[in-house]
């Protein structure tokens, strides 16, 4: 007998978790990045490829990095989950992302660990080539507070298409690019490793 | 299901298409329209009840065309990932025209839509005609028939005509546990109708029987039976 209310009880706390379940639903466009060394006016550059990235984090990303491939890099610790990461061509010689695409990207909190997705954080990295490596260009967005999208219920078809945000990640002009790719931590061990290296040798000679 | 859409529907000509060989009439085609207006920043339930004039697939550019702001969405319903696909009317690149982006997926009668009108565009409410030939032949006994997917289905009645709901052969032929979703345009949410068991010795029967389709009214149509399967639905009109 107790052990059938026992059953009960963990029953109801497991139904009241499943409630807690959010989502979000969102269409991401950009109007354009240009290499922070050139402008949108002076002209195409050469590159055929970009990396377009949605990434979601439980704190504040602005000083988080990106390493080769995409990968997260340099965010303290963070809960950071890639959402999506698509490879693209270049429109006018430029990174113009503007055909938005004619598929919603939608993420629940499956997607970021079991956190909670509507209390967090979601910004965009459009790299200048389809696959980064270390000393490549790219452009973070800010992030928005994802608190702020909509919090669609994608387990109780159809969701109102009303609630499927609309994002431009440069905020609607065309922007520099605002990063570099820093290299895996094994190229640098290496750099520092011969940075080391020629020290002691100078040292020597001296 | 709130009615703001206006409607009006005529048919307007008999087309060009009208050929003679000495007295035979070869073909006679009419085409009509329905008027739905839409208030920037919100979403309207419809569905295209035409063909296409030039006989080719429809897609949205035939259903919007411009006349909604730039930046405004369709949302079409792929029944087999039960999710949306969006076409985007966008700003056209350097010198290019105004243009739905990929405005390639076909919309047929029966298929229902969403059309969303974008903010900032010149007016706070757009009309947008439906223009296309009106199906069917000129008789009284031609059907339609429209798939109904397992699961949702984004559909519309496939004819530019009234009709209550429960007069079709879909809600007649419903399954307990399907559901008949509108679109409640006033409070921009769906308004749900659910076949539902009948009590004691009552039969099965829709919870919301008053429901009127109006031309170019769009619903999802939930088919809780396990498979999918065609909706033929008889012309209701003789001419054209």
């Amino acid at each position: 007998m107790r052990l059938t209310k026992y059953v009960a009880v963990i029953g109801m706390v497991a139904s009241f978790g499943l409630t807690s379940q959010a989502d979000i639903a969102y269409q991401v466009a950009s109007s354009g990045i240009y290499h922070d060394d050139g402008s949108w006016a002076g002209g195409a550059w050469t590159e055929a490829g970009f990396l377009y990235q949605a990434i979601w984090s439980d704190v504040d990303p602005s000083g988080h990095d990106a390493g080769p491939g995409g990968s997260l890099a340099n965010n303290g610790g963070a809960n950071e989950f890639i959402l999506f990461s698509q490879a693209g061509v270049q429109s006018y010689g430029y990174i113009q992302y503007a055909d938005t695409p004619g598929a919603a990207t939608q993420s629940d909190d499956s997607d970021v660990g079991g956190l909670d997705i509507n209390n967090g954080f979601l910004y965009f990295r459009i790299f200048t080539t389809s696959a980064p490596v270390g000393g490549d260009k790219l452009y973070q967005s800010p992030a928005i507070q994802t608190s702020g999208l909509a919090n669609v219920d994608l387990g109780n078809p159809p969701i109102n298409p009303g609630d499927i945000a609309q994002i431009n990640s440069t905020g609607g002009g065309p922007e520099a690019s605002n990063k570099t790719v820093i290299p895996e931590p094994t190229t640098l061990a290496l750099l520092a490793l011969s940075g080391v290296m020629i020290a002691l040798r100078r040292t020597r000679r001296d | 299901m709130k009615r703001s859409i206006g409607i009006s529907l005529g048919i307007l000509l008999a087309c060009g298409s009208v050929s003679f060989a000495q007295t035979n009439v070869l073909s006679q085609n009419a085409v009509g329209y329905v008027k739905v207006s839409i208030n920037e920043d919100e979403l309207e339930m419809v569905s295209y009840d035409f063909l296409d004039i030039d006989g080719n697939p429809t897609t949205i550019s035939d259903v919007a065309g411009d006349q909604l702001p730039v930046g405004s969405r369709a949302f079409l319903w792929n029944p087999a990932g039960q999710s949306f696909v969006i076409e985007n009317f966008q700003a056209g690149l350097k010198a290019a025209a105004d243009a739905w982006a990929p405005d390639s997926n076909p919309i047929a009668p029966g298929d229902g839509l969403f059309l969303e009108a974008a903010t900032g565009g010149a007016s706070a409410s757009y009309d947008v005609f439906m223009t296309g030939e009106v199906p069917g032949e000129n008789n009284n006994s031609g059907t339609s028939t429209v798939a109904i997917a397992d699961g949702l289905s984004l559909s519309g009645y496939p004819y530019p005509a009234n009709v209550a709901w429960t007069s079709t052969t879909l809600a007649a032929g419903a399954t307990v546990g399907d559901r008949f979703i509108g679109w409640d345009s006033a409070g921009q949410s769906y308004d749900i109708a659910n076949f539902q068991p009948g009590l004691k010795a009552a039969a099965d029967a829709w919870s919301n029987p008053g429901e009127i389709i109006e031309p170019g009214n769009g619903f999802f149509y939930d088919n809780s039976s396990g498979g999918g399967y065609d909706w033929t639905e008889l012309k209701p009109y003789a001419f054209p």
